[in-house]
């Protein structure tokens, strides 16, 4: 005998909804400063601007590609007008640093980016010595925080600031500060110099093969080539010196500022004075004599009137600019001619009725330069390269001339820019999602019957809930809302007829009418109001005892954010 | 949508005397804008004003694009000596970019700036806003469009502008 007849069972069920609402969100980013201090850098053959939006700007001598590569400026050509020297990204130039024939650049993202002739590493990139044609991170000196760069002739100097002091580029003369293994001549690896550990160095400056150094409390350190007594010995040749202090029998003045040049060095001592020391063949040290003796060893010059506030040498000229922004220069502005030569210290614009008012000084190798408060650049020297930046070549002149544009106007560095920021404030808000959920408080299956199991009509799909999500807004089509259920008790969906027996069931949705949603599962999901049906189904061969059967599901909801 | 325009006043005169000698008086905040007076021997005089700042509260995320524009003006009332040349004034975000900080460092609001001399086209960071040959103002506007709005927070940031004497055919 069968234990279950056919019987009809009435089925009640009831239940009880949970809400729950999450948000969700996020983001990212960073920031720093634009404007920069105008320089200006004198290489071998070329002259590189930064202008006072941080701008990078050249014209001289190509070969190495210190102006760029063919897009700007054909490598290999002399560029005789100013060209712009692209930085990547959005990076700005806050110093600059010309060498011989390579260009060093802090960015305004606080890295220095280097370009040009890197045969000896003097760019700190290892790159088995290739020439770098743009603007190149230095990798090795990512968060060394360095604040001042000198380019030299094949080598380079990088002040963190911390007063650390890195070198990297050639070594023949230890211009690095320090013995490199097995004696190599030169490394692309920025390397502390070990002998300043124990100083806080404050000013760098990188020359023809000899480095100089001042520390906090205006100490000059020395090192590299003694070549022409720059380092104040009397040793002519091209021997080399670790770094060495300059000794008080040179000068117990505080120094302010240094610079250096392949044959004399000079020093902006805090009296106003300036101390010098190589050779003065062409009249460089200002004090109305010229000397065939480059042993001088320490030689001041009185310029204590003039209010001197910067220094910059080139190989055969001294450049000093006083604080009302007047030039002076004393040795010879075009190299190896003695028509230029004057052994004191005139005005670079001498004679001139409205001389333009200087606000930074440059000079290396053949070539002077100066930047005027008006933002012109000026420029006197060698012009065998186009280095004078007025359209030509040749004809180098003593007489300073006023760097043009292509296009025939005259560049301006955008000196002196009148910088006012402006701050902005903006309170903004993101609406939180905004939704309601109807559901109903309950539903009546309504009537069920037992069957056998193998009946193919043991299952029994009632309709269910229709749910409803309205006035949805503020997703952003970002955030979805996501309904899940629960069985109100035990880990099954389960209806209970008050004694003790049970009647599992199941919950179906349009989304699949075949496979049920199981506990805990997702019953569906908004992006916007909408509605979903769901199905309530019973194998009815379960059915064991005729009754009245509630059970209780949870529904939970909230926004959240929409997995990609 | 509009926002409460809250202006801190300050009133500045800076001198430029003979070889970059720099010299700020300011006086207690009065009104909505900045001025300044550029005095310099060998080159041209002028005075500009600025807006002292441009301010937005309640700004709201929108799921399409929904602009905002807060209109800000700078003028240069007096200019001595300009003899042909011309005042460029260019325009700057913080780091070269447009774009706001949120209060934590990790939460941005781009936005964008016009001259109203061109709304076609927003201008980039470190373009020219206006060029002065004499006495005049220009304005402009920041806008924000509020579907840029990924985060509720208080976003703030500099726009930046530089003002110098360059020749009047550059």
């Amino acid at each position: 005998m069968r234990l279950c007849a056919k019987r009809a069972l009435c089925i009640l069920i009831s239940l009880s909804v949970l809400l729950t609402l999450l948000s969700v969100f996020t983001l990212s980013t960073t920031a720093s400063p634009v404007s920069s201090t105008p320089s200006i850098s004198v290489g071998d053959k070329f002259i590189v601007v930064q202008t006072a939006t941080g701008e990078v700007w050249g014209w001289g001598d190509n070969y190495y590609g210190v102006l760029g590569d063919a897009q700007t400026a054909e490598r290999g050509t002399n560029i005789t007008n100013p060209v712009q020297i692209e930085l990547p990204g959005t990076v700005k130039s806050t110093a600059i640093s010309a060498g011989a024939d390579h260009v060093l650049v802090i960015g305004s993202d606080g890295n220095v980016y280097a370009w040009g002739n890197n045969a000896y590493g003097q760019l700190g990139i290892d790159n088995g010595g290739l020439t770098v044609t743009a603007p190149t991170l230095v990798e090795a000196l990512r968060n060394k925080n360095v604040i001042s760069v000198s380019a030299g002739r094949y080598f380079s100097l990088a002040l963190t600031e911390g007063g650390q002091v890195y070198s990297f580029g050639a070594n023949n003369r230890l211009q690095l500060g320090y013995e490199l293994a097995n004696s190599a001549t030169y490394s692309a690896t920025p390397t502390p110099i070990t002998a300043l550990s124990t100083v806080f160095i404050t000013q760098i400056s990188a020359g023809h093969e000899s480095a100089i150094a001042v520390d906090v409390n205006n100490k000059a350190y020395l090192w590299g080539s003694v070549k022409n007594s720059v380092l104040g010995t009397a040793d002519q040749e091209n021997t080399s010196q670790v770094p060495t202090v300059l000794p008080d029998t040179k000068t117990t003045t505080p120094i302010d500022a240094v610079a250096l040049s392949v044959n004399h060095s000079a020093f902006l001592l805090n009296d106003g004075t300036v101390g010098f020391m190589g050779w003065n063949k062409q009249g460089q040290y200002g004090n109305a004599t010229t000397d065939t003796d480059p042993s001088m060893r320490f030689k001041i010059t009185d310029t204590s009137a003039r209010n001197i506030i910067s220094v910059a040498v080139s190989d055969q000229q001294t450049v000093l600019l006083s604080a009302d922004g007047k030039v002076y220069v004393a040795g010879a502005r075009i190299p190896n001619d003695t028509g230029s030569i004057t052994n004191t210290f005139a005005p670079l614009f001498e004679g001139a009725a409205q001389a333009p008012v200087a606000s930074a000084i440059a000079a290396g190798y053949q070539n002077g330069a100066m930047i005027a408060q008006d933002g012109s650049v000026w420029t006197w020297g060698d012009n065998s390269r186009g280095q004078l930046g007025n359209g030509s070549v040749d004809n180098a002149t003593a007489t300073p001339q006023k760097v043009m544009l292509s296009n025939g106007s005259a560049f301006n560095s955008g000196n002196l820019p009148f910088v006012k920021d402006v701050p902005m404030t903006f309170r903004a808000t993101v609406p939180a999602p905004t939704y309601a959920i109807a559901i109903p408080s309950s539903i009546n299956v309504g009537e069920l019957r037992q069957t056998d199991a193998d009946d193919p009509n043991r299952y029994a799909v009632k309709e269910g809930f229709v749910i409803e999500a309205m006035n949805v807004t503020n997703l952003f089509g970002e955030k979805e809302i996501v309904l899940s259920v629960e069985a109100g008790d035990g880990d099954s969906f389960y209806l209970h007829d008050g004694n003790g027996t049970r009647l599992p069931f199941e919950i179906l949705t349009e989304a699949d009418a075949q496979d049920p949603v199981q506990n805990g599962g997702v019953l569906a999901t908004f992006t916007q109001s909408g509605s979903v049906q769901t199905w309530i189904r019973v194998d009815q061969s379960l059915i064991t005892r005729s009754g009245v059967y509630n059970g209780v599901v949870t529904f939970r909801y909230s926004a959240v954010d929409i997995e990609n | 949508m509009k926002m409460t325009f809250k202006i801190v006043s300050l009133c500045a005169i800076l001198l430029l005397l003979g070889a970059m000698t720099l010299t700020l008086y300011a006086e207690e905040p009065q009104s909505s804008t900045v001025s300044a007076t550029v005095i310099a021997t060998n080159t041209p005089t002028y005075s500009v004003v600025v807006p002292t700042g441009i301010t937005a509260d309640d700004l709201q995320r929108t799921s399409e694009s929904d602009f905002v524009d807060k209109e800000f003006t700078i003028s240069v009332p007096e200019v001595l000596s300009l003899d042909g040349r011309q005042i460029c004034v260019r325009v700057y975000g913080d780091n070269g970019v447009f774009v706001l900080q949120g209060s934590d460092g990790t939460s941005t609001l781009p936005y964008q700036v016009y001259s109203t001399a061109n709304t076609e086209q927003a201008l980039a960071s470190g373009d020219v806003f206006a060029i002065f040959t004499q006495e005049g103002e220009q304005s402009g506007f920041v806008r924000i469009d509020q579907k840029d709005i990924l985060k509720t927070d208080t976003y703030t940031g500099n726009l930046r502008f530089s003002f110098f004497v360059s020749d009047t055919e550059e």
